[in-house]
């Protein structure tokens, strides 16, 4: 059977005749489905920023705490720590080789001293790092220490070396 | 890039120069009177002086006052970093019956150094220390030589700066956009005053002769003196350094002094205890009590009287007198002599007992030098003294 396509065409367009409420039927489902994307990007975002702050928080957590130090103080440490190494085995070869106790324990009272002094001179310094006459100070402070078991260990040598000579001689 | 630190360096150090000059042909911005007072007195006055962190001048009063005028002037200098610097500044001074007691102290340095100056400074620094072990020959100083030294010992102690960077020294021509800040303080003061001073991390320098009695505590401190002296005179320095053309009387204490360079010495008692002590000439009369210092002795009077010397682990580098005879006696044990070539020791004694180690001259000569001295070294020298004892 035969059927004119046309007709059928205006049969589709009585039955599509949208109802007299469809555009506030159509705005209320608009919102609806906003609501619902709208619900799913705050939960996205909350766990988002949950994983950031784990993943920041068991980084810095996981570090051991460290000291805030500008480069020159740790410049200063690094050479302070040279020196320091420096003395103790200067005192240690100087204790060696001598064999007068008073000498000894004259020595390290004045090295104590010497040390007590350094201190106090550290808290100025870390207080004004910039402060030229204080870093001499302490540049001064632990050349003396170093100078001093130095040259009394020289004075030892040249003592020990001419007694020895006499030894001989005799 | 270091190059620029260096030469940074320089002009900061230029700077220090110019610090506390007399006369300066340079128009400053701004002039700040941080403290200005004259105080009367009368012969039971005492000055006390707190100098902490403090560049300052002595000069002799023209009256019977004390005067101090403490400036700071600027130039190119931004108004924030004026107001910091006079915000750290502290001062007083004031007069309670016959006391007078002026107190100061500076929480900022004299000079601000960049950082990375500073990291090649204490390079500089340490690398220096193994260059001073060094031995090196000593020649006889002549009093002019070790006065032209103590005249110079700022720009010496300058030139020490510079060899520890490895720079050549040039002079830094001024230009009009430069900053710079001038400090003065002088200190005015008559001469029949009791001076009490008690000096930390500061620079002291007298510019006339001081003749004032002085009672002085000082510490990590540059002093310097024309000629100073007085028969009651108590001057303890530890650490820092001691320059004097002329000591004429007094008690001074020295300990962990860097360099005590004195021109002429006379009637006066000195103690040490790890120092390095240069004397230019023995004038007359002077004793010494030492423990492990090193001590050179370049020249004597024609009438030196006595030198008297009492040690223990000391090294004494002696120039002969040349312009009389002279009687020497060394007495002790356990110290090695250098007589020119011949080296002669004295081994320690069992019980250890001083003996008679040298003796040089005749006994009855009014010139005398007497070393009493345990566990020492002593050179003797005519012109040169070789420390090549190996």
């Amino acid at each position: 059977m035969k059927q004119d396509i046309r007709d059928l065409f205006r049969e589709e367009e009585d039955l599509k005749t949208p109802p007299e409420n469809h555009r506030s039927e159509f705005l209320d489902k608009l919102n609806q489905q906003k609501q619902s994307k709208n619900k799913r990007y705050i939960w996205i975002g909350a766990v988002a920023v949950l994983i950031i702050a784990l993943t920041i928080g068991f980084a810095l957590f996981s570090k051991q705490p460290t000291k805030n130090i500008s480069p020159f103080i740790a410049q200063v440490e690094a050479v302070e720590a040279e020196y320091l190494e420096e003395i103790k085995t200067e005192w240690q070869n100087f204790v060696a080789i001598a064999d007068d106790e008073v000498l000894v324990e004259r020595f390290k009272k004045k090295l104590d001293e010497l040390d007590a002094d350094y201190k106090s001179i550290s808290i100025q310094f870390r207080a004004n790092p910039n402060n030229i006459e204080i870093v001499e100070l302490l540049i001064d402070n632990l050349q003396t220490r170093f100078q001093i078991l130095k040259d009394i260990q020289e004075h030892i040598k040249i003592l020990n070396q001419n007694n020895e000579q006499n030894e001989k001689s005799i | 890039m270091k190059n620029q630190f260096k030469v940074l360096l320089l002009m900061l150090i230029t700077s220090i120069a110019l610090h506390g000059q007399k006369t300066l042909d340079i128009e400053m911005d701004e002039k700040h009177t941080i403290f200005d007072k004259s105080f009367s007195t009368d012969s039971n006055t005492i000055l006390v002086l707190n100098l902490k962190n403090t560049a300052a001048q002595v000069v002799a009063s023209k009256d019977n006052s004390v005067h101090i005028t403490y400036t700071k002037e600027f130039k190119n200098t931004r108004k924030k970093h004026i107001k910091r610097q006079l915000e750290l500044l502290t001062v007083s001074g004031k007069k309670e019956g016959n006391k007078i007691t002026y107190t100061t102290n500076s929480k900022n340095s004299h000079v601000y150094l960049n950082k990375l100056v500073w990291e090649d400074m204490l390079i500089g620094q340490f690398e220096k220390k193994n260059m001073d072990s060094i031995p090196k020959p000593l020649k006889r100083k002549s009093l002019d030589s070790l006065l032209f030294e103590i005249k110079s010992s700022d720009i010496l102690y300058k030139n020490k700066l510079f060899g520890a960077l490895k720079i050549k020294p040039r002079v830094k021509k001024w230009k009009s956009s430069d900053q710079l800040i001038i400090t003065k303080m002088i200190i005015e003061i008559p001469e029949h005053i009791h001076v009490r001073a008690t000096l930390e991390n500061s620079n002291l320098v007298f510019l006339d002769d001081f003749y004032n009695r002085m009672t002085m505590n000082v510490r990590n401190t540059k002093i310097k003196f024309k000629s100073v002296g007085n028969p009651l005179n108590i001057l303890d320095v530890d650490n820092g350094y001691f320059y004097a053309n002329k000591i004429v009387a007094g008690d001074y204490t020295f300990a962990n002094t860097k360099k005590v360079l004195i021109g002429e010495i006379l009637n006066t008692k000195i103690n040490t205890e790890f120092t390095k002590v240069e004397i230019g000439e023995i004038e007359k009369n002077t004793t010494i009590y030492d423990f492990n210092s090193k001590y050179s002795f370049y020249n004597f009077s024609e009438n030196f009287g006595e030198l008297k010397m009492n040690s223990d682990y000391s090294e004494i580098n002696l120039f002969l007198p040349k312009q009389s005879e002279y009687y020497l006696e060394t007495i002790g044990h356990n110290t090695v002599h250098f007589w020119r070539d011949i080296i002669t020791e004295i081994p320690p004694s069992k019980k250890n007992v001083n003996s008679k180690m040298m003796e040089i001259g005749d006994r009855q000569n009014p010139n005398k030098i007497s070393t009493h001295i345990t566990n020492g070294i002593i050179r003797f020298g005519e012109d040169f003294i070789d420390f090549g004892e190996d």
